[in-house]
């Protein structure tokens, strides 16, 4: 069975929305090369006049934080 | 990690050699560093793109990454049975009695939550057959049907515990079992199409995180669950629930066993 999903290209590579989380009134998509599931990252989500965008988390801490939600997720 | 882990047998070999492939990369700072930099890299993106892609495949992924984060949530904390995990071979999952035992409880809560143990106002009482020389009355054993919205109110309710991936499923399945037969599908799907017309629900990124998926491919709750059918989510749900349990609890290992299953 198929899903329709987010995908976005990072540096020539497709990442694809594994997973979506919310922490702290934000909103953060997993994203992970489908080829290789230990290439990944984890970006915020960002809703403007309708459009969605991503962008970097703020520091480490919000990274080990998300990181956390993940493994017990 | 769950949002994506709806069946994944861990006696597939396709699991296994996904799983033996991430361990072997040997998840080290290296890896760490490259995650850590890409995801905070200031760089504003259009997130607009999509693909149709196979839900096996993101649950694989999905799971990788789950066991990732966990291993680096491992060496954060300075755990050193993380840091062994990561230089072995191959994942073996180990459903323990314990874990086995509390879900099975679980499972058997919901049950008694749903009308088992005792009357319950909303409950909808069916009782067949009926008697075709008394009209009216019923004979034989009394059959209770389940009124979905109770259903949907428990899933929602379990959808907002502490442990909403296993809570749901625990619900999920004491439905199925506590349902009478002819009736699951019924049930099911009505709560199928509440959902799926609640916009909220939709986008919900509890059920999101769930592995809920209202795709317009899906016609059923069933494949909404990632199963095939009715069939396929009796005879799996339980077992899955109890290793993705066991997962969340660590109780996975990691051996050079060349993958097969202990």
């Amino acid at each position: 069975m198929e899903k329709e999903c987010n995908v976005v290209t990072l540096n020539g590579v497709e990442y694809t929305e594994i997973n979506r989380l919310n922490n702290k009134n934000n909103t953060y998509v997993v994203l992970a090369n489908l080829d290789d599931p230990s290439d990944f990252c984890i970006k915020k989500l960002i809703t403007r006049d309708g459009l969605n965008y991503i962008n970097g988390l703020d520091s480490e801490e919000e990274f080990k934080e998300i990181l956390n939600l993940i493994s017990k997720n | 990690m769950d949002k994506i882990i709806n069946k994944l047998d861990f006696e597939d070999e396709e699991a296994l050699r996904m799983i033996n492939a991430l361990s072997n990369k040997k998840l080290d700072d290296k890896n760490y560093q490259k995650a850590l930099n890409e995801s905070t890299k200031q760089e504003e993106i259009k997130y607009e793109n999509t693909r149709k892609l196979n839900i096996r495949g993101l649950s694989l992924a999905a799971i990788g990454v789950a066991i990732i984060a966990s291993f680096w949530c491992g060496y954060i904390r300075g755990s050193k049975s993380a840091e062994e995990k990561i230089y072995n071979t191959s994942v073996v999952i180990e459903i323990t009695d314990e874990t086995s035992k509390e879900i099975d409880n679980k499972i058997d809560d919901y049950m008694k939550k749903m009308g088992t143990d005792g009357p319950r106002d909303t409950r909808i009482a069916v009782k067949l057959p009926f008697d075709p020389n008394n009209p009216g009355d019923a004979y034989g054993e009394a059959f209770f049907d389940y009124f979905p919205g109770i259903l949907l109110r428990d899933i929602i309710e379990a959808s907002k515990c502490d442990n909403p991936i296993i809570e749901v499923r625990c619900a999920l399945i004491a439905a199925v079992k506590i349902i009478n037969k002819p009736y699951i599908e019924e049930n099911f799907n009505k709560i199928f199409d509440n959902l799926k017309e609640d916009e909220e629900f939709r986008n919900s990124t509890t059920l999101n995180n769930l592995g809920f998926y209202f795709g317009d491919d899906v016609t059923n709750i069933w494949q909404m669950l990632g199963y095939d059918d009715m069939e396929d989510f009796y005879k799996n749900a339980r077992s899955d629930t109890k290793e993705i349990m066991s997962i969340m609890n660590n109780n996975y290992d990691v051996r050079s066993n060349n993958g097969k299953r202990m």
